[in-house]
């Protein structure tokens, strides 16, 4: 068994709107190892869902995959049959998503969402899956999982909403799961809570996992390796403690700036500028109008990833 | 769920006062008093219906008095004796209303069995052939005059083919049939009448079923549904239905009026026994207390139509039942 | 948005089919070959196929049903503009003041909506007319005073959402008054879905005056409208088929065009439909 567990090589989803052609995923390259957690970072707008839902192909119109791999257990999975890619979606790969309060179905029963992927994939009878659903609630650490069977979404508060979501994704044990801003919709103190069962459950389970979001510091929490995203193209990939450290990219240098920190003593730093139109992209690095260490060269042609060190990829000139 | 309906059992009291303020605005419309309009010309009945509209609706006395008088006589459901035959308007309406109730209920049974699965089927596979097609069918039916159509259908299939009678509901011979055949004739009288008024409602509610799955289709759940490696027919049919079908059920009660404004017209051209054709034919003989108790009743059938649909929503929707 | 609109082809082809019939009715007097009431009853004459004299046949007076059509299509669309011009000023207003002083003035005002919204539609007119007696311009007064509900709640709900918004509090701060506010400020901004939905009301207001013609309480006999050529038409609807179908898809056609005009801008106004 190889070490990768998902590999995308040049991965390019594109929107085809009536305004124009918007490139949100361009050529992306990105490997997740069994056992590892990567975080997928970037501003929002620059790609980072996108990728997300091109893996388990569930891009809607007017949005195409169009060219690339997703190589996910040895097969790629945008050559499958919609069939075998159903079979993934769920048991090879589960989905976490951002809004728990729009993410589950207002009219059916927390139970019956919990327990029907298990019922259509392994063909469980309803009350195996129902235990399996009551494990699996007390695993996320829901404190009453028999009410919480019977509930209605609209019943629970927005943090055992999302709990019941990381539930669902894991119903089928599936070997990725792909985290998309779970903590983003949720109150501080309810995020902490969050994370921390993602921590736990990571070494319990050894999941491996994609975690897109755009806030570093959770990433840093939780993280393996970092891969940073701009205007839908990899900036820089690196591991978790060396990125942390030393960022090369400016673009990193600049999220990591803009974590609060104690000694800013309130004063909060951003990047300047804004995430450019997709539509309408600048010519060269497309991070050139908002970089401190910008020279000509930059506004004319874009830099490959290249390796910078042992394990470390990084797309800019000037990056040492 | 019991504040809810108590709630919305509350809203019921305005609108009923609102119903009353409207026939009574409406029976004051005419210049100087109601009893002087339109007879003047016309000794024969100027006469005594002038005396007898004055009397009826206490015209001689101020207007607050009117109104309480003819509040009180809503209340009651005493819309007084009709002009042509002195019998009571309510009885008269009571006679006509379940031949009315069966057109209906049957058309809004049709319009629901074929606008629905339109409806879903179009979002379903939106931009789609099948789609387009039904887009252009719905607009041509939104705007053909239903009772247009519905002449169409009395001389294509009542003259022409000759498959379905084009009035009536029991004729004279089905005395002489067994039950069964009483039934089967009863249907056959339905067909056209029943095709031609839920005809107008198809376009309508088809149209708004799509615009509803549309968006239901839209919505996150559906994502983790397919993320969840759900085959469509489960998305769709379990997921995405529930939800696209709620709106449509606070619809209906709205579509009442368009439903009983039909049966004036379809009652009159399929000459079927209901009250609908009793309320126009009062109306073409000047017969005033059965046209106010006509459009009363007709205004309050709806009415109990958005009461159901609201207490229907209620117990179809969890975020309502489980309040 | 214009330019958009005018990219649309449903737009276009509503736009050309109702400028089509706008100028069959001004042009009425010329392009008619006959007079519209001059009535001719012998055999050889009533109730004739369209032929080479008579385009679309004769009526059950000997009538020319083509310069009938002509003329009634003035009757037809004039109905449709007025009564939506009525309905307009009337719910437009109301809804105005419901939705920008909100309150108890909304809740009452609201309730009454909801009250006429009850009754059917056509029946509603018909006691109007009833108690009024018919004629053209009762027919298109009653049609604007049943019709407004619709608008007014649409007009509501943007009042509702706009008088919050920024530029509007900032010139109530400065001091503008009610009528200033509503009609500088929040109305301009509310008017495009108004529109739409005053485009799709003319189509159902031709239906409605036909409904009525219908019944016979529309516009009278001898002047012509789709509405009442089509009801004299029912008459001879086994012999004479092309009385009935002439004027029905008359008013179909129109009210397909405005519609296809509304509903092409809604589309173009609601980007999400589009996609």
């Amino acid at each position: 068994m190889s070490k990768t567990l998902l590999e995308i090589k040049g991965l390019k989803t594109h929107f085809y709107t009536s305004r124009g052609v918007v490139k949100a995923v361009d050529g992306i390259d990105l490997i997740v190892k069994r056992g590892e957690t990567v975080g997928l970072v970037g501003e929002s707008g620059c790609g980072k869902t996108v990728t997300g839902l091109s893996i388990i192909r569930l891009i809607s119109e007017p949005g195409r995959i169009v060219e690339g791999k997703v190589i996910f257990d040895g097969d790629d999975l945008l050559g499958l049959k919609k069939e075998r890619m159903r079979k993934i979606r769920g048991e090879g790969i589960g989905m976490v998503f951002q809004e728990p309060l729009t993410s589950l179905n207002p009219v059916l029963r927390i139970g019956d969402q919990l327990t029907e992927a298990v019922i259509v994939h392994r063909k469980s009878s309803a009350i195996e899956a129902e235990r399996e659903a009551l494990a699996l609630l007390d695993e996320v650490k829901i404190d009453s999982p028999k009410q919480t069977l019977w509930a209605y979404p609209h019943q629970l508060s927005g943090g055992m909403r999302q709990r019941v979501g990381i539930a669902m994704a894991l119903m089928l044990k599936p070997k990725l799961v792909l985290f998309d801003e779970p903590t983003t919709a949720l109150d501080v103190t309810v995020q902490s809570g969050i994370l921390q069962l993602l921590k736990g459950l990571r070494q319990k389970m050894g999941l491996s996992s994609l975690f897109i979001t755009h806030d570093l510091s959770v990433a840093a929490q939780l993280a393996d390796r970092i891969v940073v995203m701009y205007a839908g193209k990899v900036v820089e990939d690196a591991k978790a403690g060396d990125i942390f450290k030393k960022p090369r990219h400016p673009y990193t240098k600049g999220l990591l700036d803009s974590i609060p920190k104690r000694e800013d003593k309130g004063r909060l730093r951003s990047i300047a500028g804004s995430v450019p139109d997709l539509m309408n992209l600048p010519k060269g690095c497309p991070f050139h109008p908002r970089c401190p260490l910008k020279e000509s060269r930059c506004e004319k042609e874009l830099q490959d990833m290249r390796r910078a060190e042992e394990d470390w990829r990084v797309r800019c000139w000037k990056a040492a | 769920m019991v504040r809810y309906i108590a709630k919305r059992l509350l809203l019921i009291a305005p609108m009923l006062i609102g119903i009353s303020l409207i026939t009574f605005i409406v029976m004051h419309l005419a210049p100087g008093d109601p009893t002087s309009m339109r007879y003047g010309l016309n000794p024969e009945v100027s006469g005594s219906a002038r005396a007898e509209l004055k009397k009826l609706y206490d015209l001689d006395k101020p207007v607050h008095i009117q109104y309480l008088l003819w509040a009180k006589r809503l209340a009651r459901f005493d819309f007084g004796n009709s002009f042509l035959d002195d019998r009571p308007v309510m009885q008269k309406i009571v006679e006509r209303l379940p031949a009315t109730l069966l057109l209906n209920v049957c058309a809004l049974a049709v319009i629901l069995l074929i606008a629905l699965p339109i409806g879903v089927s179009s979002a379903v596979r939106h931009g789609s052939l099948y789609d387009k097609v039904m887009t252009i069918i719905v607009f041509i039916g939104y705007a053909t005059p239903t009772f247009w159509f519905a002449l169409i259908l009395m001389v294509v299939f009542g003259f022409m083919l000759g498959w379905f009678p084009i009035s009536g509901l029991r004729p004279w011979y089905i005395e002489y049939y067994s039950s069964g055949r009483q039934v089967a004739d009863l249907l056959w009288h339905l067909v056209l009448p029943v095709v031609a008024a839920s005809f107008g409602g198809l376009a309508g509610i088809s149209r708004y079923t799509k615009s509803s799955m549309l968006e239901v289709l839209r919505q996150d759940y559906i994502r983790t549904a397919r993320a969840k490696g759900l085959p469509e027919r489960k998305v769709i049919y379990k997921h995405a239905l529930r939800n696209g079908l709620l709106p449509i059920v606070t619809i209906l009660g709205f579509a009442l009026p368009g439903l009983i404004s039909g049966s004036f017209i379809f009652e009159t051209i399929f000459a079927w026994p209901g009250m609908g054709r009793l309320g126009y034919e009062a109306i073409m003989q000047y017969d005033y207390p059965v046209v106010m108790g006509v459009g009363v009743i007709a205004s309050m059938m709806t009415l109990i139509g958005i009461l159901i649909s609201d207490i229907l929503y209620a117990f179809i929707d969890p975020r309502i039942r489980y309040k | 948005m214009l330019k958009e609109a005018l990219n649309d082809k449903q737009v276009v082809l509503g736009s050309a089919l109702i400028l089509f019939m706008f100028c069959v009715a001004i042009l009425a007097p010329i392009i008619a070959t006959h007079d519209p009431c001059e009535t001719n009853l012998s055999p050889e004459v009533k109730l004739q196929p369209p032929s080479r004299e008579h385009l679309f046949g004769t009526d059950d007076l000997g009538r020319d049903l083509y310069s009938r059509m002509v003329y009634g299509a003035r009757i037809s669309l004039t109905v449709g503009l007025v009564a939506v011009a009525i309905m307009l000023l009337i719910g437009v207003v109301i809804g105005a003041i419901a939705g920008y002083f909100g309150g108890v003035v909304d809740t009452v005002i609201m309730r009454i909506v909801e009250a006429i919204l009850c009754f059917p539609s056509i029946f509603l007119i018909l006691m109007i007319l009833a108690f009024l007696g018919p004629s053209i311009i009762n027919v298109m007064v009653v049609i604007g005073l049943t019709s407004w509900p619709g608008v007014c709640r649409l007009v509501r709900a943007e009042f509702l959402s706009l008088r919050e918004r920024d530029y509007v509090v900032a010139a109530r701060a400065l001091g503008a008054s009610h009528r200033r506010i509503i009609f500088r400020h929040i109305l301009p901004n509310a008017l495009a879905p108004v529109f739409v939905s005053a485009t799709l009301s003319v189509g159902s207001a031709i239906l409605t005056e036909s409904a009525l013609s219908f019944l016979g309480l529309g516009v009278q006999i001898p002047t012509p409208s789709w509405g009442n050529i089509l009801t004299t038409g029912r008459f001879y609807i086994e012999s004479a088929w092309w009385m009935t179908l002439i004027p029905g898809l008359a008013i179909l056609i129109t009210v397909l065009s405005y519609n296809l005009v509304g509903e092409g801008l809604r589309a173009v106004l609601d980007p999400r439909l589009k996609r």
